[in-house]
């Protein structure tokens, strides 16, 4: 059955027409978790708002548990999807360059669209970051970037392959941890706003 | 009316949509969320507008132009088309849809806007490079048990508590 | 925790664990055994030795036939334009494109009918469509192709027509000899591979 479109079960116009229905609820699921208001998403390096952690792994686990449970009933295959190839030197450097990016500008691509659009404008200013950064890296891709985009390569590498385990196994595994985490951090954001309350905490909503 | 713009939806049940999202974007289309995509097929489709021959012989955006169809008509930007009707359908539920800076008590606007664009520059430099951002390295990513979404989960955020001390008066 | 959190978690917790037990029935589960036994009932996966001929005859482009005997076999004879793949190496991954597309109905045959009938099992199983087994193999090919008689007790109109088809058949197919040199029809070139067509996925962020 499914991924439906590679395999040419829906047409193309079909398909970018349910490409909006996934954007609306996916910028209604950013919007209402509080992913526009910066503070709430730097909040997670900090201790007082861990929102970012808890909305980002359920939504990656609802997605690893479905995906995985439609794969073993043979309702998609996940072998037909966007597989993402894994080079883990540029990744590795990158993720750090997105993790500074991300406490210094308080958003993410995504996120920052959403806040965007709904007025906020540091948001604003983000996207114009994001637009120069990317402008940037094309004029200079063929003499800066394009080697080490390239090292690295792992092909289309799974991780519980990679550490010998069953892809079930290894989503349950990362469950449980993601369920412990849930609790701790509670834990760790009640005593940061027991003890030292950041300024104008009524406005993260907690 | 009773004022929600300080009230937000339950985190979980905010990641449990964007989940169920994520599955139908892999079974309708075979594609995971993304955010910075869509950017770049903007960035591609203006530097092809502007000048055609130079994109066409560019090793970064010759992949997107050469077929002759604009970039603009990909999957991305129609869902980040729906996310911005999505998050602007929210915000005006919860009253939110106003003009403000979002930022740290203790810091100038001026500061915070400065401190966005660099964050977005180096965002737009780690997601080429990285080949794609939060959503679509990360959380698309560890939906499939990619490798690469739980190295970039732990290169963002490793590198984001690594930094958050010395930007600590930014935020609190 | 308010009681949504622990919904929500609980339900993530459940599929999980779902996830982790549907972990045995996780391969060929494409065609069930209910869907298969109804296969199997059916007559529809057998061509006659008639169609057959008939689709030789007449040049058909979509018959793909496929031999299952071994290659000895196959070199003394064979049908026109038939691929030899042995039954032994019917799992192998560069046999399995011939089978693994939809442009083809694909008619496998032996000597009998049993061995295609295995062959078939296996490869419904695995989800291939448009198979077919030529109805009683080549033992019934050259009971009525190649040596057709006629005795019937009563005259009948359609045994009749169905005689003198299979007169013209076996004149079409050098008849009377049991032993067509097979060497000449093997050597002729495999028919192009077209393997199901299946779009690149080219998403992602990148």
């Amino acid at each position: 059955m499914g991924p439906l479109f590679p395999q040419e079960l829906i047409s193309d116009p079909l398909n970018l027409f349910i490409a909006i229905f996934i954007g609306i609820g996916f910028g209604i699921g950013l919007e209402a978790g509080g992913f526009t208001n910066t503070r709430k998403l730097a909040g997670v390096f900090y201790g007082y708002d861990f929102v970012v952690l808890k909305v980002f792994f359920t939504a990656a686990l609802t997605g690893a548990i479905g995906l995985f449970l439609m794969d073993s009933y043979g309702l998609i295959d996940i072998n037909l999807t966007f597989y993402p190839k894994t080079f883990w030197i540029p990744t590795l450097i990158a993720g750090i360059v997105m993790g500074l990016g991300f406490i210094l500008g308080g958003f993410c691509p995504g996120t920052s669209i959403c806040a965007a659009s709904t007025g906020k404008i540091d948001g604003i200013a983000f996207v114009g970051g994001v637009f120069i950064g990317i402008f940037g890296y094309a004029f200079t891709y063929e003499s800066l970037f394009q080697n080490l985009r390239s090292k690295g390569g792992l092909g289309k590498a799974n991780i519980a392959e990679k550490l010998g385990m069953s892809n079930e196994l290894f989503i349950f595994i990362v469950l449980i941890i993601a369920i412990i985490a849930f609790i701790v951090v509670d834990k760790i954001q009640k005593r940061v706003n027991e003890k030292k309350p950041v300024e104008k905490i009524e406005e993260l909503g907690l | 009316m009773k004022d929600r713009s300080n009230k937000y939806m339950n985190p979980y049940l905010a990641g449990f949509i964007i989940g169920l999202m994520l599955i139908a974007a892999y079974y309708f289309s075979g594609e995971g969320l993304g955010g910075s995509g869509a950017f770049k097929k903007v960035v591609v489709a203006t530097i092809n507008g502007v000048n055609h021959n130079y994109a066409l012989n560019s090793a970064y955006c010759s992949p997107l132009v050469s077929e002759g169809k604009s970039p603009l008509n990909s999957w991305l930007i129609f869902e980040i088309i729906g996310v911005i009707f999505g998050a602007i359908l929210s915000a005006a539920y919860f009253g939110r849809l106003n003009f403000k800076v979002g930022k740290s008590p203790k810091i100038t606007n001026k500061t915070r806007i400065i401190a966005a664009i660099i964050g977005g520059i180096l965002w737009g430099i780690g997601s080429q490079l990285g080949r794609g951002c939060t959503s679509g390295l990360v959380m698309s990513g560890m939906a499939v048990n990619a490798l690469s979404g739980y190295i970039g989960l732990a290169a963002v955020f490793g590198g984001g508590y690594a930094f958050a001390y010395f930007f600590r008066k930014l935020w609190i | 925790m308010k009681n949504l959190d622990k919904f929500i978690i609980g339900l993530m917790l459940i599929t999980g664990i779902w996830l982790l037990m549907s972990n045995n029935n996780n391969d060929n589960t494409k065609v069930s055994p209910h869907e298969l036994q109804q296969k199997l009932i059916q007559r529809t996966r057998f061509y006659t030795t008639e169609d057959v001929a008939k689709a030789i005859i007449s040049k058909d482009p979509s018959l793909q036939l496929i031999d299952i005997r071994t290659a000895d076999e196959y070199n003394k004879f064979t049908l026109k334009g038939a691929i030899n793949i042995p039954l032994k190496d019917l799992l192998k991954k560069e046999n399995l494109d011939y089978f693994d597309q939809d442009v083809y109905n694909t008619v496998i045959f032996s000597n009998g009918s049993s061995n295609s009938d295995v062959a078939w099992m296996i490869l419904t199983r695995l989800g291939y469509k448009n198979i077919y087994i030529m109805d009683g193999g080549l033992n019934a090919w050259v009971d009525n192709i190649l040596r057709p008689k006629y005795n019937p007790i009563v005259w009948d109109r359609k045994q009749e027509d169905l005689y003198e088809f299979r007169k013209g058949a076996s004149f079409y197919f050098g008849g009377g000899s049991t032993v067509s040199s097979g060497n000449e029809q093997a050597s002729k070139p495999k028919k192009k591979l077209i393997k199901r067509k299946k779009k690149e996925v080219t998403g992602g962020c990148g």
